[in-house]
């Protein structure tokens, strides 16, 4: 059985509130034009019935009857005819005459009626319709007599066929009025559908509204709850839900924010003192030489752990600048052939460790420092982590879609073993090693955390994976004109 | 638990559209079979009662018509100058309203051999007739009976003792409603 379309609450609510009213419309309706129509009818019978009765009680009749004697008695009987003027016929033996000396035998009396009125001796009706489908009502008396004290059958019988055209105008006048009724009822029955239809589904509307609402985030979104129905109870459990939501967000998010304050404070308290302590190991540095031996390497451990411990503070603190959203860009115009040589050239990686494919006259808007930031990890951590010789290649691609413009596409290929594929998903998380056993490396275990922030501060992505070759791979794109 | 429910909802909704059908049928004025209305009408018959009466057969057939038979007032006719009327048929306003009989006609020269014989208390009267009466229709033995019994003698309905040429009917009594 195939389920119909699901029709709309407000279709279903209207079409019932239809169907009730148009069910009682119509069987009030039929009811009482069936008890009138039958009323109608009854007392029509009725009246015909008695009055043909009491008209022929009133003759006197002369047996056994003739032609003219016949004739007299059915004129007699014609001139009152009630409720409506009627046509009387008259048999008796082979005798047969009517009010209509034209038609002496009717054509609406039936044989039927006419035997058993003839043979019983009682007063008989019928209801028939003419050729013409008009309806009437027949009617036939026999004509009894009292002798030696029994009732004698005389063998005439008079019959009255009365035309029931009025009845039916009446009754066609009282379908017209429940039909013509019924129509403006069942228009005004859509008043209060609608109604009912629109108090159900405001409440509805206003929460479908609403959970939207909570959806994009507006966590704050409350529902006005209006009377003690249902629907009221449902709209208080949906702001109770909302409240409780926003709570539980407002704390994770004070949470949060409590933690990246603390990170940042303590990388802020850890500055200053570490500045001193750069300056005094340097000191000690230069006068290393002069120190026996066993000291002089303690001395430059000391001195070299407190260098990384200050570039752990400065990577801590940049990164608590992206949690806090206070990154800015400074975009400028640059040649990306030159930027990317000068980077190299900066960190002394112009021997041949670092193979570059780098087109001419390339130019994009970006952020010079932060781009130099995004190479320097990258080559740095194929340098370290995978091997020489690393490939830097730079291109250019249209935009996806044709509508993000062009885009920046630069690959950073190491030599090395390549990247697990175990690793793979956590390559980007903060201090993660990938070597687990190996807990002390180089870097701060921020490098490529900070990578990633940059290159999405430009509207980029960096993706990280093997090449064909075995070496790790990681891809830069992001658009030609960043924006802020 | 669904189907079920659903088909529920499906009779309910039929049953509903069968009885608004139901109910719009019938409009209009319909036809009806023959319905029987009380009593019949009971006219005046002048001399009813006192009139001797003949019973004839309806035109149809199937029962007897009576047609009382006056000659002049104060008169009443003898039991065997009315069996004589009664077989002699319906003449006059009986015969040309079409009224028939179920009796044979007298051979001629026979009119003599009936004969009635008088009232009885408890074996009524005996009518001879110069016919045989055993093949007689159930109607004409009616015919005669009736007419004999009723009114041979005034106010008294009497049984009557049939004698034909062939045999000897039991004793009769006229019943016009059997």
């Amino acid at each position: 059985m195939r389920r119909i379309a699901p029709l709309g609450l407000r279709t279903r609510l209207i079409a019932a509130f239809l169907l009730v009213a148009a069910i009682s419309a119509v069987t009030t309706a039929a009811l009482t034009y069936q008890q009138a129509r039958n009323a109608i009818l009854k007392q029509t019978q009725d009246t015909a019935i008695s009055t043909l009765r009491d008209q022929v009680e009133q003759q006197e009749i002369r047996l056994p009857l003739d032609q003219a004697e016949l004739q007299r008695v059915v004129i007699e009987l014609g001139k009152r005819g009630k409720p409506h003027p009627w046509i009387v016929f008259g048999e008796y033996g082979s005798l047969r005459v009517s009010t209509n000396p034209d038609t002496p035998t009717s054509g609406v009396i039936t044989d039927n009626l006419r035997e058993r009125v003839r043979r019983h001796d009682y007063t008989a009706f019928q209801r028939v319709e003419d050729a013409r489908g008009n309806p009437w009502l027949t009617v036939g008396v026999p004509a009894v007599f009292e002798h030696n004290g029994f009732k004698e059958s005389t063998g005439a019988v008079f019959f009255a066929s009365v035309p029931l055209s009025a009845e039916r105008q009446t009754v066609e006048a009282m379908v017209d009025a429940a039909k013509q009724g019924a129509v403006p009822g069942l228009a005004i029955a859509i008043v209060p559908a609608l109604l009912a239809a629109r108090s159900v589904l405001r409440p509805v509307r206003d929460m479908r509204r609403a959970a939207q609402h909570l959806g994009r985030g507006r966590l704050d979104t409350r529902i006005e709850v209006r009377g003690a129905d249902e629907l009221a109870g449902l709209a208080r459990t949906f702001n109770e839900t909302a409240r409780a939501l926003e709570q539980s967000v407002r704390e994770l998010q004070e949470a949060e924010v409590r933690a990246r304050r603390f990170a940042s404070d303590v990388s802020h308290e850890l500055r200053t003192p570490l500045a001193g302590m750069l300056a005094v190991t340097e000191v000690l540095d230069e006068d290393a030489e002069r120190l026996d031996a066993d000291t002089a390497k303690a001395l430059r451990l000391v001195s070299a752990e407190t260098g990384k411990l200050a570039v752990l503070v400065e990577d801590l603190m940049e990164i608590s600048r992206f949690d806090a959203r206070a990154a800015e860009l400074n975009l400028d115009d640059v040649d990306i052939a030159e930027a990317v040589r000068k980077t190299l050239e900066r960190r002394h990686w112009i021997d041949d460790r670092v193979v570059t494919e780098l087109p001419d006259g390339v130019r994009a808007r970006l952020d010079p420092r932060r781009f130099d930031v995004i190479l320097a990890n990258l080559v740095g951590n194929a340098l370290r982590h995978g091997g020489a010789p690393v490939r830097v290649t730079v291109r250019t691609a249209p935009g996806r879609g044709g509508q993000d413009g062009e885009r920046l596409l630069i690959d950073v290929a190491d030599s090395g073993p390549g990247i697990a594929p175990e690793v793979l998903p956590h390559i980007f998380d903060r201090f993660f090693k990938a070597d687990a056993a190996r807990t002390r490396s180089a870097g701060s275990g921020l490098g490529l955390a900070i990578t990633l922030e940059n290159v999405r501060l430009h509207g980029g992505t960096l993706l990280a994976g093997n090449g064909p070759s075995g070496g790790a791979v990681f891809t830069l794109d992001m658009p030609l004109e960043a924006r802020v | 638990m669904t189907r079920r429910r659903r088909s529920s909802r499906a009779a309910a909704a039929t049953a509903v559209l069968t009885g608004c059908a139901l109910l719009l049928t019938g409009c209009g004025i319909k036809r009806t079979g023959v319905i029987e209305s009380g009593h019949a009408a009971s006219v005046k018959v002048p001399g009813a009662g006192k009139n001797t009466v003949l019973y004839f057969v309806s035109k149809e057939g199937d029962r007897l018509v009576p047609t009382p038979f006056t000659l002049f007032d104060g008169y009443t006719l003898g039991p065997a100058a009315l069996v004589r009327l009664l077989l002699d048929g319906p003449t006059g306003r009986a015969g040309e309203a079409g009224l028939t009989t179920a009796l044979p006609r007298l051979p001629s020269g026979t009119a003599d051999a009936v004969a009635v014989s008088p009232y009885a208390q408890e074996r009524g009267m005996t009518v001879r007739v110069p016919f045989p009466v055993g093949d007689l229709s159930a109607l004409a033995r009616k015919q005669l009976v009736c007419t004999v019994g009723v009114s041979a003698v005034a106010d008294t309905l009497s049984p009557v003792i049939l004698q034909g040429t062939d045999t000897t009917l039991p004793s009769d009594e006229c019943d016009l409603n059997r």
